[in-house]
């Protein structure tokens, strides 16, 4: 059967559902088929003049004139002679009835679709007779999506029909049938023995090489078969399993080639930072170019919902077409479209249940109080805190004056909540199509309030979407696309910055005072803060942000100049806009009581004057608008084995945040693919464009990348291999692209002037000059960052149910833009110069592997894993000659290497000569970062000068951002419930904990908690060497407190990402509501985590334990189709 | 309806119809250094850029230069490193080149330089802005006079620096780019030729009140005095320390032979100096009570604070903005509203005259440390800090406050001493009001009350002005004292300039007759308590060579963990007890500051300063 159109938007799969689901039908009933009246073909005229033509050029000359679409077997019609006709003002009947009925044909008319079939004898004579029994199920694809049009049939007979728009059938099968076939186009097809059963709920999987499946590549879209660019896609459902805000906190492990990390939890700033293989420059840009229905613009507030396709372009091969813009891989999402039929209408709804993953663990004022003195007695001194006053705390005898305080506890609660709600209808005709989809999403957050106080400063964000997407048919050859989506996000959260809040509860000890008197006064030590106060007494701020997005469209097809090409004009403009306002107060401060009066009174003295009253102040409004503009042309043609598949294209982006000047940019781009016989692939593509920032005749540079592929599996010689390896692609890529965005700096070609520290004059201070001193030398020179990528990818599909997929790659970024750092400061130059200096080089290996199948009629199971490693190398980067060669140099190690210096375990008492002053034997190196006692960390003298010091800080560990992330899981389906779970890991990920108050004593108690590991220390009556801690001391030990590898953990991670847990009501409820499917879920998310590190949760960006969290969630959700 | 694509491709085409130009855009608002210097405001914007690295005296010394802290003088709370006190840390030894220091002269104060050589080569008159050419002329004298003032500020911490008066061109290489220092003496000498001729060009004073701060020939002379009487020092005037330290070329860079010279071409400076300045009208600053007396409490006090129109004259070149706030809230009480931790070391306290004028260490001086007075301690002053009429300490104050100098009073805040705006006194006792555990509270059981306004009201944001005095008669004529004392001993005026500050700080004259060594030590005593915490104690320490005996070792104060009003030495909670609180290092090297690591890393004709 040969489609005889393609719909240009072959993207989506629905469309051609659609069309198939029509074809079968007629196809099944063909010995039943009658000519329905139709209104379109009576309305309809035509005029046609050949001779001697062939029938299909007389179909095709119907198509040109109307909207009529034909079907029919390309083979069928060969056999009909040549016509000579010349009818005017006829209908399409009448036309046919003279062209094919006469030659043994029939037809059917369904408003435009014209299916015509030859008329063939009825098999089933004596179906009258035939013990009959009717049989019914639904069929879905693996994400558990109903799927129309599916045929089934008895096998080997005409008996048959095709499920509904719900993924239904009924049909009546006689008694005797053995075997039923389920066959959908681009999926495999299924045989089921009958037996007794009567319901048959089935899974279809897609079929391992969909030739005519589509992929989303630069600017475009191209066969699967013939992709052979690095390109990872994802189906979206898999990235609706988070129950975060951000999209970027599903990607970790899901995708192959992409490192991600989730560093905060805090509701509206919990975006992950995400790179596409890795970092590979030290440069201004690390990013990928994230393009939303070919627009740039961010991924983190488009809901889940919204996504038709996700992909990702990874190597120069797919990604060159974005020339200036592409050096670090490209996102690519395009938003769900509507598909002809009735209106589909979806609606989901989930409430979650969130709890901090991990926080860390602090001991309470007595111990507190305990390890300091017993830190005190350890170095000789008498303690500070009588026993009276631990014991008080440990009796509560009288809160006020012998506080107890968790302000970790008292500022977090334990859980918070989250939702969301989707709900979205698609539908349309041939003429018109549309999609609307609107979101809502709300978290709260897990700070405390204050239920006293009218105003509420809990921390909450509520975010609706709404995206309406609509095509429309101006003529049968040209299409009009509208795309209009936003958002509207609103915050609220205490006055306070929330890292402050979690810092400040890290920094107060229990001990010093309540969070509030029991007469009501609030306690604040001079300089420092009351973390409680904070977050509860000190008003609110509410931010607001809203975005829209729009894009039109037109889309022509030129068949009537050349066949296969298309034209298409596309302008879009975005506006993002945040305002904030912020009430907010102090309360009255009291120093700490220093104890009760002869009433009892506390002895009470106020600090600072605080008010009763919220003050208002308006954040300051910023936002930003973008417009871009595109036209490209495409040419898509087959002259029998060769396919050619060309596309040309010239875009102009312009980016306005408030800047002196917009950003502006513009180029070209193009692509070139042949193939042959399916087989041999061979591809070209690259991007001519500029950037502003360079001086004219530097702006615009060339950045070509060539790809090859072979389908080895498609060769004839591995034709008895077929059921085996159903799949054999081997491809490779070589190709350049930049990057333009240079490191804080704007036309790199101008001198400017810069600011400086003003100074004031007059005898009252009053005559103020603002300061401006040289600023960057301009350098005309300056040019981009170029990276050159290779890549070499193999894909594999096994027995139609494996699909292994991997790459392997190298990139070497060169003329990296950065600060010479060889100028010494005696220059007197303000800014170093800028210069095309750095190179850097990375390499490794991306790899997927997905497994689907359906092992009985009632089992569905599909593995899949990704593994993502990428490892990158400072080649050069003007490092002062006096580090080369030495441990102190990073160039050869990874961008972001962590330095420090290396333990020789701690100090013994055999290592001093005299303990008392501290001196140290002859034999150890000179500690030269403060006084060293037994207990101490001793380092080694990497230098070999004799001295401990900062010349022997080497790298340790490796970088803080892994090097490696992975992911596994797996789905099952059996009967009515379904299971899915996905594990996300971390690899090759370290970082050195620590900071200011982290080591017990460091602030001699007035500040900084202590993680209940305390224990775990070397003392002088257990002198142990394998200890979290070293010797304590009052005050901050200069020589414990070095960036060492004492403090290096590995930060490596395995989660249970998600596990999730479904069930779908059986068909007979639902029917009577309307109701097509329904599916309850729970879930969770963030369920396990397993590290070597305990302290804290090891992914989110702290070195002592104080941020605010990443959460684990559970979930109950309802989906429900109508 | 088929005409449509037509019209449709026709709008493809047109589309990008003007691409040439879209990228040549330019920011049309850039300033360029023509922009600048034809514009009185953008021209004043660029001197102000170049002034910029003047130091701040008034908090600078104390946290981000850090002399203060760095001398025997002042006790920042060992607590407060966290907060990026790196000067803590120095004051422990945990110093070496690649430590950070705020200021970083070495490659902070050429940018400045640069920044004044290049106004020099631009700045001209615009007459419609009534931007004069005698305007533009001493613009050009006042950069000048940064330029050589900014060398002289290296060559203070330094010692030898690489010198190349001049711009460097943008794209100098090689040796023009990679300097060797230069030796000492070599750069001294350009500076002191430099600023004696600016000393000629620049007047003396600005008519306008606006220009206060600006350069001036007083200034030159101020800075250049300084500069030489540090140069005839022991330190660099015959120090046979550095007698092979020289630069990667072999130069020498410290000459290791006396030379008597330099004292002299010192003491012409500061006489100088003092000439021009007393013809000018700068004297010390007096306050007298009513019966015509020297007050010489207010008189100590409010030469911190007073402006030149309110008549203090004594000030030669300030600062005029400064971060007074920090300098105010860190050493007043914590319990009274303030930071609380900025204390003075015991050696300080011990420094101050007894109200004879006498040492604590001198038998006839009256000193007695323990026990407690039963009386208040009247004085013949208008200071109303302990409760008003002339008193000065309250009964039941600790002896060793009692009977103390004006200067001691001004300079010191002690515990259980009075507190006017508190109403009450002072409570540094362990989890009292003004103690500790915090580390805002006085670690060694003082706080710095000198350069502190009395009516600073943190509570109600009250903050009063004042200049940041860089450099005043009162130690130009110590400066005079302590040259003439080297060149000649029997000079009257030696004697006179010193009782000049005595006399002004409220303690009796010092008799004729000291040989040269006692009057050597007696003046270098002057110094210590009359320049107490204003920056000038580590320089002294330095270039008198006498690191090691008074910095290196235990560093002294009261009991912070004592929470009794008792000086019993047996009870651990006593208050009122000599505790040690920090052990401090100086060692030969820190007589200079380390070249910085990633200078040396950067030029490696560079060679590191002696023992780093």
């Amino acid at each position: 059967m040969k489609k005889k159109r393609r719909n240009p938007f072959c993207g989506n799969r629905w469309q051609k559902i659609f069309f198939m689901m029509r074809i079968t039908v007629f196809f099944l009933f063909a010995g039943l088929l009658q000519v329905s009246a139709n209104v379109y073909s009576q309305q309809t005229n035509l005029n046609i003049k050949v001779e001697k033509a062939n029938v299909t050029k007389v179909l095709k000359m119907i198509e040109d004139q109307s909207e009529f679409q034909f079907l029919y077997r390309s083979d069928n019609l060969n056999d009909v002679p040549e016509v000579t006709i010349d009818m005017k003002d006829a209908k399409l009947e009448d036309v046919l009835n003279k062209v094919i009925v006469p030659y043994g044909f029939t037809f059917e008319i369904d408003d435009r679709t014209v299916v015509i079939k030859r008329v063939s004898p009825v098999v089933d004579t004596n179906a009258a007779n035939q013990q009959k029994k009717t049989i019914t199920g639904r069929v879905t694809d693996i994400d558990d999506q109903p799927i129309p049009g599916v045929t089934v049939i008895v096998k080997e007979t005409t008996t048959g029909t095709t499920t509904d728009i719900n993924g239904n059938f009924k049909l009546s099968i006689p008694n005797d049938a053995r075997m039923l076939t389920f066959s959908f186009i681009g999926m495999k097809t299924q045989d089921v023995i009958v037996g007794k059963k009567t319901v048959f709920n089935l899974v279809l999987e897609d079929q391992a090489i969909g030739l005519d499946e589509v992929v989303a590549v630069g600017y475009g879209t191209q066969k699967k078969y013939s992709v052979i660019g690095s390109i990872t896609t994802i189906n979206p459902l898999k990235l609706k399993t988070g129950t975060t805000r951000s999209l970027s906190n599903n990607l970790a492990g899901q995708l192959s080639g992409v490192i991600a990390v989730q560093r905060s939890g805090e509701p509206g700033y919990d975006n992950s930072n995400f790179w596409i293989r890795g970092i590979s420059t030290f440069g201004g840009n690390k990013n990928p170019l994230v393009l939303v229905d070919g627009i740039e613009r961010s991924l983190d507030n488009i809901d889940p919902e919204e996504i038709a396709s996700f992909s990702i372009l990874k190597d120069a091969s797919a990604s060159a077409v974005y020339g200036v813009r592409g050096a670090n891989g490209v996102i690519l999402i395009n938003t769900k479209r509507g598909e002809i039929g009735k209106p589909k209408i979806t609606v989901r709804a989930e409430q979650g249940f969130t709890q901090p993953n991990k926080l860390p663990q602090f001991v309470g004022a007595a111990d507190y109080l305990g390890v300091m003195n017993s830190i005190r007695t350890e170095s000789g001194k008498i303690p500070l805190y009588s026993q009276e006053q631990i014991d008080n705390i440990r009796n509560k005898v009288d809160p006020d004056l012998y506080p107890d305080v968790n302000w970790l506890d008292l500022i977090t609660k334990d859980q918070a909540t989250n939702s969301r709600v989707n709900f979205s209808v698609s539908g349309g005709s041939k003429v018109l199509r549309y999609s609307l989809v609107a979101s809502f999403y709300s978290e709260n957050g897990i700070l405390e309030r204050d239920n006293s106080q009218g105003w509420d400063s809990s921390l909450k964000l509520k975010r609706y979407n709404v995206r309406s997407n609509v095509d429309m048919n101006l003529t049968p050859t040209t299409l009009f696309r509208f795309n209009i989506g936003g958002y509207m996000q609103d915050r609220n959260s205490p006055a306070q910055s929330i890292d402050a809040l979690f810092t400040e509860a890290f920094t107060i000890p229990p001990y010093v005072h309540p969070a509030i008197y029991s007469t009501g006064e609030i306690p604040r030590t001079s300089g420092r803060s009351n973390p409680w106060a904070m977050a509860t007494q000190t008003g609110y701020e509410r931010s607001s942000a809203s975005k829209i997005e729009s894009l039109f469209s037109v889309e022509q097809d030129l068949k009537f100049i050349v066949p296969g090409l298309k034209a298409k004009a596309l302008f879009s403009f975005d506006r993002y806009s945040n305002n904030s306002v912020k009430r907010s107060k102090n309360p009255d401060y009291y120093n700490p009581a220093v104890g009760r009066d002869a009433d009892g009174n506390l002895q009470l003295v106020i600090a600072s004057y605080g008010q009763s009253f919220l003050d208002y102040s308006t954040g300051s409004d910023w936002g930003n608008k973008s417009t871009y503009m595109e036209t490209n042309f495409t040419y898509n043609q087959n002259f029998g084995e060769h396919a050619i598949d060309a596309m040309f294209l010239l875009n102009r982006r312009q980016y306005d945040d408030g800047s002196k000047l917009p950003f502006r940019s513009q180029g070209m781009a193009g692509r070139a693919s042949y193939s042959y016989s399916r087989r041999y692939i061979a591809e070209f593509n690259f991007g001519y464009n500029g950037s502003e920032n360079f001086a004219a005749g530097n702006r615009y540079g060339f950045f070509p990348s060539v790809a090859a592929g072979w389908l080895v599996s498609e060769e004839s010689f591995m034709e008895p291999y077929k059921n085996t390896f159903s799949k054999i692609k081997l491809r490779g890529s070589y190709g350049l692209v930049g990057n333009d965005q240079l490191d804080g700096r704007r036309f790199a070609y101008i001198t400017t002037i810069g600011d400086t520290d003003g100074y004031r004059w007059g005898v009252n201070n009053d005559y103020y000059r603002a300061g401006r001193r040289e600023g960057d030398q301009g350098n005309p020179n300056l040019t981009w960052e170029s990276v050159t990528k290779a890549d070499l990818g193999l894909e594999l599909g096994l027995w139609n149910s494996v699909e292994f997929q991997a790459d392997i790659f190298k990139e070497k970024r060169r003329d990296i833009f950065m600060q010479r750092k060889t100028i010494p400061g005696s220059s007197g130059f303000v800014n170093a110069p800028w210069a095309n200096f750095g190179k850097v080089d990375n390499k490794g290996i991306d790899m997927s592997l997905d497994v689907n199948k359906q092992i009985s009629n009632d089992l569905f199971v599909s593995v899949r894993g990704t593994f993502t490693y990428a490892v990158n190398k400072i080649i050069e980067q003007d490092e002062p000659l006096a580090l080369r060669g030495t441990n102190r140099e990073s160039t050869g190690k990874s961008i972001n290497q962590i330095f420090g210096l290396i333990n020789d375990g701690l100090f013994t008492d055999e290592d001093f000569s005299n303990i008392a002053q501290g001196t140290l034997a002859e034999n150890i190196p000179v500690h030269s970062f403060g006084p060293v006692r037994p207990g101490d960390i001793k380092y080694k003298d990497i230098n070999l000068d004799g001295r401990i010091d900062d010349l022997d800080r080497c790298a340790i560990g490796g970088t803080w951002d892994p090097q490696m992330v992975y992911g596994f899981g797996a789905n099952l389906k059996y009967k009515n419930y379904d299971l899915g779970f996905f594990f996300q890991g971390t690899g090759k990920t370290y970082r050195i904990i620590g900071g200011a108050n982290f080591i017990p004593g460091s602030a001699n108690g007035s500040m900084g908690n202590i993680l209940t590991n305390v224990v775990d220390r070397w003392t002088v009556e257990n002198p142990r060497q394998d200890v979290f801690y070293p010797r304590l001391s009052d005050y901050q030990s200069s020589n414990n407190n070095q960036s060492s590898d004492w403090w290096l953990r590995d930060m490596s991670l395995i989660r249970l990402k998600n596990i999730e847990i479904g069930y779908n009501f059986p068909k007979k409820l639902l029917t009577k509501a309307y109701i097509n499917n329904a599916r309850i879920f729970v879930r969770g998310s963030n369920l396990l985590t397993f590290s070597a590190f305990k302290l804290w949760d090891p992914e989110i960006d702290t070195s002592n334990g104080l941020r605010y969290p990443v959460m684990k969630s559970f979930a109950v959700g309802l989906e429900i189709n109508f | 309806m088929k005409n449509i694509k037509y019209i449709i491709l026709l709008l493809f085409i047109g589309t990008f119809s003007s691409c040439g130009k879209y990228l040549d855009k330019m920011p049309d608002d850039q300033l360029t250094l023509e922009m600048v210097f034809s514009d009185k405001v953008r021209t004043e914007d660029w001197l102000a850029g170049a002034y910029a690295s003047i130091p701040d005296p008034v908090w600078g010394y104390v946290r981000s230069i850090g002399f203060d802290p760095l001398s025997d003088d002042m006790a920042p709370s060992t607590g407060w490193e966290q907060f990026g006190w790196t000067v803590l840390a120095k004051q422990t030894g945990n110093w070496n080149p690649s430590s950070g220091w705020d200021p970083n002269y070495w490659s902070e104060l050429p940018k400045r330089i640069r920044s004044a050589y290049i106004l020099i080569d631009n700045v001209k008159a615009n007459p419609a802005q009534k931007f004069t050419e005698a305007d533009a002329l001493n613009m050009k004298y006042e950069a000048r006079f940064l330029i050589a003032y900014y060398y002289s500020l290296m060559i203070d911490v330094y010692g030898a620096i690489p010198f190349k008066p001049g711009l460097t061109p943008a794209d100098a290489t090689g040796d023009n780019l990679l300097l060797e220092q230069t030796p000492f003496d070599e750069t001294v000498d350009w500076i002191d030729k430099e600023l004696k001729d600016l000393s000629t060009l620049l007047p003396p004073s600005y008519s306008e009140a606006s220009k206060f701060g600006r350069a001036t020939s007083i200034a030159c002379l101020a800075v250049r005095a300084r500069m030489l009487l540090f140069a005839a020092s022991p330190l660099v005037n015959g120090n046979a320390d550095y007698k092979d330290f020289a630069n990667k070329k072999g130069v020498k860079l410290f000459s290791s032979v006396y030379d008597a010279g330099k004292w002299t071409k010192a003491t012409n400076a500061c006489k100088e100096l003092i000439t021009v300045a007393e013809l000018n009208g700068h004297k010390l600053y007096y306050e007298y009570n009513s019966d015509g007396s020297i007050d010489p409490f207010l008189s100590y006090q409010n030469m911190m604070f007073k402006k030149t129109t309110d008549g203090n004259d004594e000030i030669l070149f300030a600062r005029p903005d400064c971060n007074i706030n920090d300098r105010n809230s860190h050493p007043t009480p914590r319990g009274t509203g303030g930071n609380g931790g900025l204390g003075v070391t015991q050696s300080l306290v011990d420094a101050f005259f007894m109200k004879n004028g006498l040492p604590i260490n001198d038998p006839n001086s009256g000193y007695v440390e323990k026990g407690f007075s039963t009386t208040s301690e009247v004085r013949n002053t208008n200071w109303i800090e302990v409760q008003g009429d002339g008193k000065v300490t309250l009964p039941g104050t600790y002896n060793m406050y009692v009977g103390r100098e004006p200067r001691f009073y001004i300079s010191v805040l002690y515990n259980e001493c009075w507190y006017r705006r508190e109403n009450r006194t002072t409570r540094f006792y362990y989890g009292a009001w003004d103690g500790g555990p915090t580390h805002d509270a006085p670690q060694n059981g003082y706080l710095l009350r000198k350069g502190v306004h009395p009516d600073y009201d943190p509570r109600n944001g009250i903050n009063p002005y004042h200049p940041g005095i860089l450099y005043r008669m009162g130690e130009a004529y110590l400066n005079y004292a302590e040259a003439l004392n080297e060149t000649d001993p029997n000079n009257g005026d030696v004697l006179k300039y010193v009782n000049l500050i005595r006399e002004r700080g409220g303690i009796p004259a010092l008799k004729a007759g000291l040989n040269q060594e006692d009057m050597r030590q007696a003046i270098r005593r002057e110094r210590r308590v009359e320049l107490n915490c204003e920056g000038l104690r580590y320089r002294d320490i330095r270039r008198w060579k006498i690191g090691e005996q008074t910095i290196d070792g235990d560093f002294w104060g009261m009991n912070f963990s004592g929470t009794e009003n008792d000086d019993n030495e047996s009870n651990p909670k006593a208050f009122f007890k000599r505790s040690v609180y920090q052990h401090r290092k100086f060692e030969k090297k820190n007589y200079w500051f380390p070249v910085p690591q990633w200078e040396i890393d950067k030029n490696p004709n560079l060679v590191q300063n002696p023992l780093w």
